[in-house]
């Protein structure tokens, strides 16, 4: 309970620190000074840089929360949105709706994408008894095959909205559609509050089925409705920020060595960690090297790629597959 | 074929010419047979002759083709799986630990279908201790599930399934894989469970004397269909064991338990 708390004043402290981090140099007795005054600072931390760490944080907390739900429908603990290829297709399919000049509902469209991937996913590793590292390629290999059709519309459509859009989707909170922030908070929240109430369910799930079903799963049902839940927040994530790598992978990993693996600690552990892991993230992407800033899909990409790698190399990873 | 007598008001589970398998393939081929409550059966049989796809069946797990399966009266079919699971409990052959669950953890989700469904079953539960006392692990419960060895981990499983207090228990060659002082303690307390609270046992075996010195009857499958049922005196004679295993046996008597004991006779030369 105590690691709890720590991680949600983390989580609250991650926040604050971020309203700091930006091109210009803010202390913290300007910020008082800016936010109880009129100026155009204070217009550009309310209304540019607070959407954007609560973005930051529903996507880092959304891809955690759906990465510890699909480790435990795929007992596979390399499995998330990305290394799956469920965040593939959601960019695909914003890719889509950009093209349809939709831009009011992307994060369905990015939903749908993910849904399409997820079924493919399931659907092949199922008919093939794919698992372990197979699983994990075999989601690789979709998200090439996303991204080139993603290609293939940049080249055939020349459209100047879709080049922004194209660097958006490498992983990047410097720009999102404000709508999505107001569809995708709402459904994160419910989704997250819904599997957490379900966690028993998970727990039974990464049991393998047959123990899953006899302790009285209906075992159709929770497949379902937790490939729904993963794609709704994958698709949500993808909508405000592209395809940010491994960090599925990383938090719930992290939060299973720091609370214990019952899902009931995994899933609001990956909420608090995974949604103050972004933020920071983020923040570092806007300082690292001012006045520039980088997509934070690079940062994670970086640190995630290098965790993901001493996940194959060390002891932990080998008993996987 | 050995015939038998039954106490239809002690039935606990019964089939009726079950026909079942995967997709196009009848695995098990119209079996038929009434398992009485107290219990201690062991299904046996050569590899591939359906012991595994009938047990899935006989737990609701697989849907049979034709046939019906009762259990306690009522069509398995029609009883909701968390019903079900407050009565019957099952250990499959493989249970995956893929997450580091400590052991009472593990333990405690045995109490699932007891639980509401919003909350995860309390570790804390006497029934979590007790079953973790049963199977003589009680100082593991703190530790990791991938942390433990093959032979206590199988007992965790036995009781996580225990846990679920169940009144039949069906078990997916719970041997397997484990050393000779393992299989004793895992039988054994099989054994006490059944003797000492009316539990109702269905045991796949692949070690023929073990079930025999274990069950009070024995099932004999042959490519999908019961060759034979009875007492382990009845099953396990040299003639019938060979014209399913197709090897060459010769039957004595265990100087442990004196029942019928059967040993390869390997080819001369």
């Amino acid at each position: 309970m105590k690691k709890i708390i720590l991680l949600a004043a983390v989580a609250l402290g991650s926040l604050l620190v971020a309203l700091f981090l930006g091109p210009g140099k803010i202390s913290p007795v300007q910020l008082g000074c800016l936010l109880s005054g009129s100026g155009v600072e204070k217009t550009i931390l309310l209304q540019i840089r607070l959407p954007r760490i609560l973005a930051g944080f529903i996507v880092g907390a959304g891809l955690s929360v759906a990465g510890a739900a699909l480790q435990a429908l795929l007992r596979n603990p390399l499995a998330e949105s990305y290394t799956l290829g469920l965040s593939g297709g959601a960019s695909l399919g914003i890719c889509l709706g950009i093209l349809l000049r939709q831009t009011l509902w992307l994060p369905l469209f990015s939903f749908c994408g993910a849904m399409a991937a997820m079924g493919l996913v399931l659907g092949l590793s199922q008919r093939h008894r794919f698992s372990g590292a197979t699983l994990v390629l075999l989601g690789v290999v979709l998200n090439f095959i996303f991204s080139s059709f993603v290609l293939f519309l940049l080249a055939v459509s020349r459209n100047e909205r879709f080049y922004q859009a194209f660097f958006w989707l490498i992983g990047d909170l410097s720009w999102f559609p404000q709508a999505a922030l107001k569809l995708a908070a709402p459904v994160m929240a419910g989704v997250t509050v819904w599997l957490f109430f379900q966690s028993q369910v998970l727990d039974a799930l990464s049991l393998g089925e047959e123990k899953a079903a006899t302790l009285g799963l209906s075992l159709g049902a929770v497949r379902r409705n937790t490939v729904v839940a993963a794609s709704l927040l994958t698709g949500c994530s993808v909508a405000l920020s592209g395809v940010v790598g491994f960090v599925g992978l990383i938090v719930p990993h992290l939060v299973r060595i720091m609370l214990g693996a019952t899902h009931r600690k995994v899933l609001a552990g990956s909420f608090l960690l995974g949604g103050a892991f972004l933020v920071f993230a983020d923040g570092l992407a806007r300082v690292l090297i001012r006045p520039l800033e980088i997509p934070v899909g690079v940062i994670t990409g970086f640190f995630g790629g290098l965790f993901f790698l001493s996940l194959l190399l060390g002891q932990r990873g080998r008993r996987v597959w | 074929m050995v015939t038998e007598k039954t106490d239809f008001s002690r039935v606990i589970l019964s089939a009726e010419e079950v026909t079942g398998g995967y997709g196009q393939k009848t695995v098990i081929d119209r079996c038929s047979f009434n398992l009485e409550e107290g219990e201690f059966l062991g299904i046996i049989g050569p590899n591939g002759s359906g012991k595994t796809t009938l047990v899935r069946l006989l737990t609701g797990l697989l849907k049979p083709f034709s046939g019906r399966i009762y259990y306690r009266g009522r069509l398995l079919s029609r009883i909701p799986p968390v019903e079900l699971a407050r009565q019957v409990a099952f250990l499959p052959a493989s249970v995956e630990t893929t997450f580091p669950f400590t052991v009472k953890e593990f333990v405690a989700l045995g109490r699932l279908p007891f639980s509401p469904f919003w909350r995860p079953p309390p570790e804390g539960e006497a029934v979590v201790r007790e079953s973790l006392e049963l199977v003589d692990a009680a100082a593991l419960a703190e530790v990791s599930v991938r942390e433990i060895s093959e032979g206590e981990r199988q007992r965790v499983f036995l009781a996580q399934a225990l846990a679920q207090k169940p009144r039949l228990l069906v078990l997916d060659e719970p041997t397997a894989h484990l050393d000779i002082g393992h299989q004793l303690s895992v039988m054994d307390l099989l054994r006490m469970m059944n003797q000492r609270q009316g539990l109702t046992l269905v045991c796949v075996l692949h070690d023929l004397n073990l079930s025999a010195d274990y069950c009070e009857r024995l099932m004999l499958l042959n490519e999908g269909r019961i060759f034979a049922t009875g007492p382990p005196e009845e099953v396990l004679q040299p003639e019938i064991i060979e014209a399913v295993y197709r090897g060459r046996v010769l039957r004595g008597r265990s100087p442990a338990t004196g029942r019928p004991h059967l040993f390869g006779q390997p080819r001369a030369g």
